[in-house]
């Protein structure tokens, strides 16, 4: 029996905690101890109903600017406070007093690159898991990832530089913290097809998503309307009203899931066909009768439509969205907006629901990844993470 | 002896950090051993817990997220986590989780609800130590803390149930009894509410044991007065503080003599305040050595404020936060200093500056009048006897 700590330091919502869960579970049928340890403490219910040892992961300082569009994943780093030494220096002593206590035999880390820094610290086994978006080519520089900008490799490597400089006057130069430490594991595990990847596609060994939408409130579809569209929104996007507007105008029946809605704003702006529920859904009854997805990019609820052949309507809200959204977009499966007008996300909408060849190719992809191989993403990379420690 | 976690959870800043760290070590002179469960971790190399355990405490991080500034307790706890039971039940297991793995026997809660519900659920000793924001008074309904908004008593009280629904809630997962009402949540075994009645953000209240403020002015790098002839002035503030820069003009435009620790400060204004009669360090100060010279002293409101009415110094107050902004104001009504209530006019700040140069006979009347009422105040005998409670609460004896 091995022990095993399970880490989320960077990336909002339950796209990681979804992933990571059932590796959890994997790993505990396989006869080992795991923690977790959660960027978002509010998300520990669900490893501690299942009696999992549930941690509040460090957390560096809020930057106080913030800008949307780095340049590679060293910036993305630096971006999220890996600039700040003083915060840096005291996330790794937290990770220290943490590892001192759960005396893990590896740490597998999901965007966790203070964990995966402590770990190199105490010389432990590491892996990472992930959507793609953490594990940057092993390149040097770190690729570009801005979208559709070519930067200069002086600058790429002046940024992977900065980081690895903070990271050094954090924690010192012994043992030696490079790249590879920050962003790679022993293992590197990716829970993803190449179609999804955001940084793909790659030669790697592609293990697919891992892990489903757990709980949620049931609905179905009612006599209102056709075509079917299924919606999972932000609220707090700023094309949320246009979109309710679009899908209003469009004719088709609307069932929107819009977590941390206030439910009284949820019942007042719903409608006969557009019914708003501010809370997470059960999805696989709602997908098998949809026509068309729509959403943001996460890669999670993207999954979700492509396993149940429903292509998707993108409207990516950050970087990571955004290069979901190209890829799928380049393999036929989505439509890409980026256009915030409102009159071009309805004639998005509009165009996304009558285009055919999009039906068709994204049917053809569900039938493709039911032949791909059958093994559960979670059990392989348990058995991954397990041969790290033999 | 005991095993003791100090945990800080809600609210910003040093303070919290500072009081815990500076507790810990006479509570380890007493023979204890002590863990820390920090919501920030920046700035522990500024706090004497050398090579000690630290560890992350449970937060939000969607903390106050589409709320305004919170009026009540219950309000603040509900944009906090609170407002839903499964993001609560989150919290109280990573506590659960921290409080188990360090071992810990004795909980001193700093703004810790979270941490008490924690230590309930596990059966912990547990004690409160905080200033009067942190410690409301436990009656039901809980006061609203801000005089200058206008709450309904229904509205008060719906946020109340809805906070407490949720904690019952929680703890009948762990199959610990309900709560009979919201404050219930603050029950513990002593309680060190550090303030005095002047400064507390509740008003005076009836039947409650003081501890006097806390604050430490030993710790921090010595740095002497500079020589010359301008008023002696302690800065004390954040750089992120958008009266920053007027602050720095008006001490060079009245050739003021500094002390400044401002943690964070770029290079660029670094430059510009620094010069042999301004010293600037992004260190703390050893303030027992400045405060008995100190002309005037510029903070935001937060514990430090209670050493200066302590020493008998003058004060202008920026308040960053609510809560600095009630301690401002009780300092104004005290006498003892004077207020820039808004961070938005950075312009009111030289006029208040200059008034606070010119009244400086008045307000170091104000302060030191406070300091003559309680001149039996010390606070080595205040950690004294936190310390010597502390170990009545582990042996098991009443107060």
């Amino acid at each position: 029996m091995s022990r095993f700590l399970v880490a989320w330091e960077f990336g909002e919502d339950l796209g990681h905690v979804r992933r990571i869960l059932p590796l959890g579970r994997a790993l505990r049928e396989r006869g080992h101890e795991v923690a977790f340890a959660f960027r978002d403490a509010t998300r520990l219910a669900a490893p501690a109903r299942e009696s999992f040892a549930a941690w509040a992961a460090p957390v560096l300082r809020r930057p106080p600017a913030f800008d949307p569009a780095p340049r590679n994943a060293a910036d993305v780093l630096l971006n999220l406070g890996f600039r700040d030494v003083a915060s840096l220096r005291g996330v790794q002593r937290a990770w220290d007093a943490l590892l001192e206590v759960v005396r893990p035999d590896a740490v597998i880390g999901d965007y966790a690159p203070n964990a995966m820094i402590a770990a190199s610290r105490h010389a432990l086994p590491r892996a990472t898991v992930g959507s793609g978006f953490a594990l940057p080519p092993a390149r040097d520089p770190l690729p570009a990832i801005r979208p559709g900008e070519r930067a200069d490799e002086a600058v790429l490597r002046g940024l992977d530089d900065a980081l690895t400089a903070s990271v050094s006057a954090a924690v010192g130069k012994t043992p030696q913290i490079t790249l590879e430490h920050i962003f790679r594991g022993d293992a590197n595990l990716l829970a993803t097809w190449p179609e999804l990847d955001p940084l793909g596609p790659r030669d790697a060994d592609y293990l697919g998503p891992m892990g489903g939408t757990e709980g949620g409130m049931e609905t179905a579809w009612n006599g209102a309307g056709a075509p079917r569209v299924l919606a999972y929104l932000k609220p707090r996007d700023t094309r949320f009203a246009a979109v309710l507007a679009a899908l209003e105008a469009s004719g088709a029946q609307a069932i929107v899931a819009a977590p941390g809605m206030h439910e009284q704003d949820a019942k007042d702006r719903s409608s006969a066909r557009v019914r708003i529920f501010p809370c997470t859904l059960r999805l696989p009854p709602l997908l098998r009768e949809a026509d068309l997805c729509v959403g943001h990019g996460g890669p999670g609820f993207a999954a979700d439509a492509l396993r149940a052949g429903v292509p998707l309507l993108l409207l990516p809200m950050h970087l990571e969205q955004e290069l979901v959204a190209r890829r799928l977009a380049e393999a036929g499966l989505a439509v890409l907006q980026l256009s915030r007008a409102p009159e071009e996300l309805a004639a998005a909408l509009a165009g996304a629901l009558d285009d055919e060849a999009l039906h068709a190719r994204a049917h053809g992809f569900a039938r493709e990844l039911a032949t791909r191989s059958t093994a559960d993403p979670a059990q392989a990379a348990a058995a991954r993470i397990e041969a790290l420690v033999r | 002896m005991a095993r003791i976690a100090l945990a800080w959870e809600l609210g910003a800043e040093l303070g919290h950090a500072m009081a815990c760290a500076t507790l810990a070590r006479a509570l380890e002179r007493a023979g204890h051993e002590t863990r820390f469960v920090f919501r920030e971790l920046h700035h522990l190399d500024a706090l004497p817990l050398e090579g000690r355990a630290v560890y992350q405490a449970p937060i939000s991080l969607r903390e106050g997220f589409g709320a305004g500034v919170p009026v009540s307790w219950a309000e603040m706890l509900l944009g906090c986590g609170y407002g839903d039971a499964d993001e609560l039940h989150g919290l109280v297991a990573g506590w659960i989780e921290v409080l188990r793995g360090c071992r810990a026997e004795l909980v001193v809660a700093d703004y810790a609800p979270t941490a008490l519900l924690a230590a309930r659920v596990l059966g912990l000793k547990r004690v409160d130590y905080s200033n009067g924001f942190s410690i409301p008074p436990r009656v039901t309904p809980m006061p609203p803390f801000r005089p200058d908004v206008r709450i309904e008593a229904g509205a008060l009280a719906a946020r109340e149930a809805a906070a407490l629904g949720n904690v019952n809630a929680v703890l009948g997962r762990y199959g610990v009894a309900a709560l009979g009402a919201l404050h219930e949540q603050l029950q513990v075994d002593a309680s060190f509410l550090c303030t005095f009645p002047e400064l507390d953000h509740y008003g005076e209240r009836p039947r409650t044991e003081y501890w006097g403020p806390r604050y430490s002015i030993e710790a921090g790098d010595d740095v002497p007065w500079p020589y010359g002839e301008g008023p002696r002035v302690l800065v004390y503030l954040r750089a992120s503080d958008p009266r920053l820069d007027a602050v720095i003009e008006a001490l060079i435009a009245h050739r003021c003599r500094v002390a400044a620790y401002v943690p964070g400060l770029d290079e660029a204004r670094r430059a510009r305040l620094q010069s042999a009669q301004r010293r600037v360090s992004t260190r703390p100060l050893r303030l027992a050595a400045l405060l008995p010279e100190c002309d005037l002293f510029l903070n935001h409101g937060g514990n430090i404020a209670g050493a200066a009415l302590m020493h008998g110094v003058p004060q202008l107050v920026l308040p960053a936060q609510f809560e600095q902004l009630v301690t401002a104001a009780r300092i104004e009504q005290a006498g003892a200093g004077l207020a820039v209530a808004r961070m938005d006019v950075p312009h009111e700040v030289r006029g208040a500056f200059e008034r606070a140069l010119r009244e400086s006979a008045r307000l170091r009347r104000g302060a030191q009048a406070f300091r003559k009422r309680y001149a039996a105040f010390s606070p080595a005998e205040q950690e004294r006897r936190i310390v010597a409670r502390i170990g009545q609460v582990i042996a098991g004896k009443p107060a």
